[in-house]
């Protein structure tokens, strides 16, 4: 996601990383990565629960994991609607951050009978955690 | 804690089984629909700036990741 940035910008996309980290455990993550976009940080899971997407199968005793979400990706226009959206029902799917691109732009016709999807993509920085799948191995 | 890594390789705080590495249950809603209002949100980035995510974008499109953790 982060080499795919560029791409991103080119086309006027924003883009934008939330997970529960706290903001120091994002600067550190952030600067050893560079990562260029914005990574938020969202404590309380205040804006995981304004989605819906509280990974509500953990529970709340579980201090350390409670607060993650399902992760997913929305896609919005330039109105700020949900013009594609990408969750996962399995780690075994990914897609790349160009789907995520196409679907910005445009240039995919979504399934909205089955709008669940693998995203992700390179294994670097946010896309590696998005998916959880090399977030420890990060380099 | 104990980092486990499962068959996908995915390494997390969790034991192997964990709800934490969970798939998406299938009765599990996905927030927004296509065509809905992404919601707003005001959060700190990494250096403590405060982004409310419409007021930011300022009417270009947006690509809002929710992902796990940076850390693990």
């Amino acid at each position: 996601m982060r080499d795919a940035y560029a791409k991103f910008e080119d086309q006027g996309i924003k883009l934008y990383a939330i997970s529960y980290d706290d903001q120091e455990t994002l600067k550190e993550f952030s600067q050893g990565q560079g990562i260029p976009y914005p990574l938020l940080s969202d404590v309380d899971s205040q804006a995981i629960r304004t989605y819906g997407i509280l990974n509500t199968e953990i529970s709340v005793d579980d201090a350390f994991l409670y607060g993650i979400p399902f992760p997913g990706v929305y896609v919005a226009d330039e109105s700020g609607r949900v013009v594609a959206k990408f969750f996962y029902d399995s780690y075994k799917k990914r897609d790349s951050p160009e789907t995520f691109l196409d679907a910005a732009l445009g240039r995919i016709v979504l399934d909205e009978e089955n709008p669940q999807a693998a995203g992700g993509g390179d294994g670097v920085g946010v896309t590696a955690a998005v998916h959880g799948q090399q977030g420890a191995r990060a380099t | 804690m104990a980092i486990e890594r499962d068959e996908h390789g995915f390494d997390a705080p969790a034991p192997l089984g964990h709800p934490g590495r969970a798939s998406l249950p299938d009765d599990q809603g996905t927030g927004p629909e296509i065509g809905e209002w992404l919601p707003d949100f005001d959060l700190p980035d990494a250096n403590g700036e405060r982004v409310r995510l419409h007021e930011d974008r300022a009417g270009a499109k947006a690509v809002v990741v929710f992902f796990r953790s940076a850390v693990w």
